[in-house]
Order: C-alpha cells, then structure tokens, then sequence
C-alpha cells in the first residue's frame, strides 16, 4: 500500500477511480495523488511511441472569465491569445488558452507557477470573475493517436484542419470536452480537458481504444 | 365470417367489401364538421350518431384515414396515470376499449398483455409509488412490484441493464394493453358510416370561416361547406388549424420516432418501459418488437426518422436485453406530436363559438381514442363539456390549474 | 438538419448543441393585464413559419440565435445576441 508514504490529505486526481484497476504506483504531485507510473519504463517508453495516454489533472489550473479579464490577466504578465478559440505559450511554461471571446483558462506545465500567482490576488475587480476548475486532463501521445480520436470525436484534428494554436470545445465519446495540439519535447500530443466528474469515464474508455490500438496507460512521471 | 367466406367463394366476381362509402364531393351543409380522420375524429363521429343521434356529419381528412398519428404509435393502452382526472379518464377508456372489438364487430387484436413501468432509480420508485396509490384510490389495478417478480414475468430481462442502470422495482399495471392501432380507426370509420356520418379522404381543409365569434363554415380543396360546429381532432396539426381561428394555444409539435425489429419467436409476453432508458417497447402478435422513445428535442414540423434515433434507441434495447444484437430493425417512421407543457389535453370548448379542440395529444393519444370520442361527442351535442374532461379544458392555462401528468408519460421526460 | 454552425466555434454536429426554444419577448409586467401574463407565461405560436430560436453550444457554453425555418429545418443564419460582444452582426438588435 502506498498510502502510508502520504503524509498530508492530498486530493485524488478525478480519474484515479478509474485506474484502481490497474497496478498503478502512486504519488503526490502538486498536492494531488496521481498515478506516476504503470509498468516498466521501457514498456511505457514504447506505449507513448504508439499511443499513450497520462493522467495530467495535478497541472495548476486557473479559470477567468469577464469583460475586463483579458485586461486583468495582461495586468498581471499574462501573454493572452488575441482570437477567440486559440491558446499561446508564456513563458514556456504555462498554457493560456482564450475559451470564446471574454473566458481563459491558465494552466501550468510542471515547472510553472503563474496560476498560484493569479490565486494569491483575491482582490476582487469589476467585470473580472474567477472560474473554479476541476478538470480532469489528459496527454495523448504516438503515431495512433488520430485513429483513437476518429473513434471518438466527429471532428477532423489533423494538423491540416487544426492549426497548432487553435483550441477546440467539442464532444470527445458523448462528453463536453477541451482539446488542442501542443509539443513536449520535440514530440507532438494532444492535450484533452473535460469535467472531472466525466474524468474516470474518459479514463477507461481512452485507455481501453489505446490498448486494442498498441498503446496503454503511461505514468505522468514520463513528462 | 366463414359464411362470408364461403360467399366470395361461390360468387362469380370478387368485390372488395369497403369499409365506408365514397362520396365524391361535400354536400353545401353539415351540422358538424369534423377536421381529421384518425381515430379521434372517426370516434367522435361514431359517438355523435350512435349517443346523440347526430349524422349529418363530414369527417375531412387530408390524407387517408388513420394514416396520422394513429398508425403511427407503438399501440400501448394504460390508464395508469399520475393525477385522479388523468387516471379516471384514461380508465374510461380502457373500458370501452375492453369491449371494442364486438361493439365495433371488427378483431382490434385488443391483447391485455400487463404494463411494467421499471424504475432505475430511487426517485422513480417513488413516483411509481405515488401512481399506484392515486390508481388504487381511483380504483384502477396498479402495485409496485420488485424485481423477482419482474423476474419471473419476463425472464430475459437483464435486471442490472450492463450494470448502467440496475433495475429497483417496477408499477405494474395488469390492464395494460396492445391493440392493432389502423383497426380503431377503420373500425370507427365504418360504425360512422354505417349510421350515416360521410368521410371524406383527401380533403384539406384550408380556412375556416369565423363571423362575429362564431363559427359559420370551412373551405376546403373541395369547395364550401356551410356548419355552425367545427371540431379539430389533427394532433400534429392543431397549430395550422387554430391559426386559422386566431386562437393561441401553448401547443408545441415535436416529432416522437418508432421503429419495429424483424419478427423474432414470440419472447415478450408484457409491455415494458423504462423511463431511465428512455423505452419502450412490446412483441406484436407477428413477432415484431414494437419499440419507441422520446421525443425529438426540438420542434420541427416534420415525421421524417434519424439515424440518431435508432442508435439511442436500440444501444438502450441492448442494456435491457443483450441477447437481440443480432436482430435486425426493419422499419422506422415518425409523427408529430402536439405537445402541452403538462403533458395532459386539450379538449372541449374554445372562445370562439362553434369551434371544439381535441388537441394537445402529444405522445399519448391512441389510448384515449374511445373516450375522446365520446366526451368529444358530448360536448358537441350539447355545447358543454363533462365533467370527465374538465380539468382538459383550454382556459385551464389562463388559471392556472394545469393538469401535471408529466409524471406519467412513458418516457416524456 | 444534422450540422448546426455555432457563431463562436463554427460548423459543429447537431449532437452539439440543445434547443432552447422559441426567442420571445415578455410583455412589461407592470403594466400588462393578467391574460396577457398568462397568455406569454403558457401559450406558443406553435404553427410551422420561420422563427427565432434559442439553441445553445453545449461544450463551450454558447448561447446564440438560430433563425430556422420549422417546416424545412433549414436555418438560414446564426448569431450572437446582444452587443457585449464584438463579433455581433449590426442588424441583430431589432429583437430586444
């Protein structure tokens, strides 16, 4: 059992309840219990060449939304995407993606720190209002990943149809979900949100087309 | 019968025995004027002749008869409603039903088959409770039963449906029953005739005729027709036709779809429904499951079928019953159904003169096809409405006293 | 219909999205008579026409019109309403 290496009450990551199946190994990543590993690093290595999926829903999150909240993020160094449904990089290390016209979503990768940043103002400001997140957030990864979507999802997201900085809000296997492309480490992934109530769900049915497809469950200790 | 047989056998031509006469065209009067020949309509001919002695009486259909709504539904009667005045009524007409076949001298296939309605959740059990209560209280035989007897009346049940929705109890309905729903209105359409009422197929009517608050007549493709009293009985249609009255009615027209299987050895002895799973379905005496869902979720004046139905539809047949994967659905079709927000009719006087609705059928109608017509009848002879059909009246909404029976409709909700 | 276009996130399948009826403007409570309330609070002009309809995107939480004929299901435009956003065509107002 690995509960008894958590010293503080650490929150579940919403898709854990699916994963209880597998053997996963387990640990706290910014203050959420996330499974870091599956199997063998080398058996992981090669799911993520073929179609790996990682349950990233530990990344810092932080929604706003608001007739002044571009203004607001701008104020505080938040690069923001200029079109509605696009996203952008700052500072290398935190994704901002512009949802419509007047809402963003803020997320860090690992190593960024903007969203604890943005949490500590709680001043409030007109035309400015917060969106508590509770996603449940996944990478795709490998050369399998557009047939795992075709099975899933009514829309075309080949790089020639979604440009590299569009965001999508779509239906991923019936659910509302947030999908775009970015790169980690010179290797292209598409990144999934969707509610973390649908996150377990998500989970299973992603992993089990991942498994009939060669690929499997990877641990976010990879990333 | 086997004398009639035995008749055409030794007769030298073959004349096909009509149903009711043709007339070619209108006559220039009616004291009646009926808008839609479905069973509602035909019933309220019926009923006028037989129970007032009114017959000069014109049915105008636009198509053919029963080719609206009526041979469109999934055939169910139930009288197991949510409010006393829905579960009195429907229970009238269960009762007529009973003994349709011989008053009509025509085979409905009237086929008492007992009606689950399965509950997956706690909070239906509760209203499954709440209408065997208002049922027994009425008088009308409803009980909440678990799922070993669900079990035993139908054992090829998967009581957990894949584990989704696990069945917790059901109300079971022993009066529920499946009728072969074109015979009602052939059925009506003859007893009609026979007492002198005149049908008229492909018979649009395109305006009706309103003087000083009364009504005076209804044009139609076939000329003029001169009439004090109109009653329009066209479900999917009542909104084109109050329009021509200027009459509002919260009235809204969703398509409702069904479809049938290839006939399969006889298996499904009752009807089921499941609210949760949005079902409903029934084995007809061919073989064939009868099967249908909800409504369409959004208004369209249209009885065109979705291939998006038939995958919900079936993909939840599946849960209740994995063992028909291999079975093939072989017809799918629509109608358009009159929706009211409390899911009960609208039936009886309007504020114009003369102009009678039996309306707001939505997903509920075939049921009631005799006590429609009849109260219907009653209210056009006598220019007042029964007691039995008051809480369906139009002004119902200007009160405030709607009807709620959303409670019980099958999968409405 | 089975494809709708959202004015925020373009063609999408009709599986998308949720009908949120008719677009219908209440009469001033303060100074209309009972039977209109009531007639506004139940009544709908339910006769097949061209008509102005609520739809809403579910996955990104858009509401926006649709203008639809309900006899041929064909919708003939789509569009944001109100004016606190900046992608609203001029000519949309005429509703409020």
């Amino acid at each position: 059992m690995q509960h008894s290496d958590v010293k503080e009450i650490a929150i579940v990551s919403p898709v854990a309840h699916g994963q209880s199946k597998d053997s996963a190994k387990w640990d706290v990543v910014n203050g959420m219990k996330v499974a870091v590993a599956f199997v063998n690093t080398d058996i992981e290595q090669a799911r993520k060449k073929v179609l790996g999926v990682t349950d990233v829903s530990c990344f810092e999150r932080y929604g706003v939304k608001g007739p002044q909240a571009s203004q607001w993020l701008a104020s505080r160094g938040i690069t923001i995407p200029v079109n509605p449904n696009t996203w952008t990089y700052c500072d290398q290390k935190t994704l901002v993606l512009r949802l419509g016209s007047s809402e963003f979503l803020i997320e860090d990768q690992l190593d960024g720190s903007a969203c604890n940043k943005l949490a500590s103002d709680t001043a409030r400001v007109a035309g400015v209002y917060k969106v508590p997140r509770a996603d449940a957030a996944f990478i795709l990864s490998g050369n399998e990943v557009l047939n795992l979507f075709s099975e899933l999802c009514s829309l075309d997201l080949r790089e020639k149809s979604l440009g590299d900085k569009d965001v999508v809000m779509t239906q991923v296997a019936g659910i509302s979900a947030t999908v775009l492309r970015q790169t980690i480490g010179n290797e292209p992934v598409y990144r999934v949100w969707c509610d973390g109530t649908y996150g377990s769900y998500l989970w299973e049915v992603l992993t089990e087309i991942a498994v009939e497809l060669g690929g499997g469950a990877v641990g976010i200790a990879k990333y | 019968m086997p004398l009639r047989l035995l008749k055409f056998a030794l007769a030298k031509d073959h004349p096909a025995p009509r149903f009711f006469k043709s007339h070619e065209t209108p006559k220039k009067s009616y004291d009646v004027v009926i808008i839609g020949g479905g069973g509602h309509g035909l019933a309220a001919a019926y009923y006028l002749a037989k129970d007032h002695g009114i017959t000069n009486v014109a049915v105008l259909e636009k198509g053919y008869i029963g080719g609206g709504n009526t041979g469109r539904n999934t055939t169910i009667v139930r009288s197991n409603y949510l409010t006393p005045e829905g579960v009195n009524f429907y229970d009238a007409s269960v009762k007529i039903y009973e003994g349709l076949s011989e008053e009509l001298d025509l085979n409905l296939f009237y086929s008492t088959r007992g009606h689950f309605t399965l509950a997956h959740t706690e909070s239906a059990m509760r209203t499954m409770r709440w209408r065997a209560e208002v049922n027994k209280h009425v008088g009308v035989e409803s009980r909440v039963v678990g799922p070993d007897e669900i079990a035993k009346a139908c054992p090829q049940l998967d009581l957990s449906c894949s584990g989704q929705a696990p069945i917790l109890g059901a109300l079971f309905h022993a009066p529920g029953s499946v009728a072969r729903h074109d015979g009602v209105a052939w059925g009506y359409a003859r007893g009609a005739d026979r007492l002198g009422a005149e049908i008229y197929q492909n018979t649009e009517v395109l305006g009706i005729d309103v003087k000083n608050g009364k009504v005076c007549g209804v044009k139609t493709n076939k000329g003029y027709i001169e009439t004090k009293q109109v009653l329009s009985a066209v479900a999917g249609f009542t909104p084109r036709i109050t329009e021509m009255v200027d009459l509002e009615t919260p009235i809204v027209i969703h398509p409702l779809q069904a479809c049938v299987t290839e006939p399969v050895k006889p298996f499904l002895d009752t009807i089921l429904v499941s609210g949760s799973l949005h079902v409903y379905v029934s084995q007809s005496s061919r073989g064939e499951l009868v099967m249908g869902s909800s409504l369409d979720p959004y208004e369209v004046h249209q009885t065109r079928s979705t291939l998006d139905f038939v995958e919900g539809l079936t993909s939840h047949m599946l849960d209740m019953f994995p063992f028909l994967s291999n079975i093939k659905v072989v017809r799918q079709w629509g109608g358009m159904a009159d929706m009211t927000p409390d899911f009960a009719p609208i039936m009886g006087k309007t504020p114009i003169e003369g102009f009678y609705l039996d309306a707001g059928w939505g997903t509920w109608g075939f049921k009631a096809t005799p006590i429609s017509g009849k109260t219907m009848a009653e209210t056009i002879a006598n220019d007042s409405a029964p007691d039995l059909i008051h809480s369906f009246r139009l002004s119902r909404f200007e009160d405030y006293e709607l009807t709620g029976e959303k409670g019980a409709a099958s999968v409405g909700h | 219909m089975k494809l709708l276009t959202c004015p925020m996130n373009g063609i999408r399948p009709l599986s998308e999205f949720i009908f949120g009826g008719e677009y219908r403007v209440a009469p001033n409570q303060d100074t209309c008579t009972d039977a209109e309330w009531a007639a506004f609070v139940h009544n709908r002009s339910g006769a097949p026409g061209d008509k102005k309809e609520w739809w809403y995107h579910t996955p990104s939480g858009t509401w926006f019109i649709a203008e639809r004929n309900t006899l041929t299901d064909k919708v003939s435009r789509t569009y944001l309403h109100g004016t606190n956003n900046n992608v609203v065509p001029a000519q949309e107002e005429e509703g409020k």
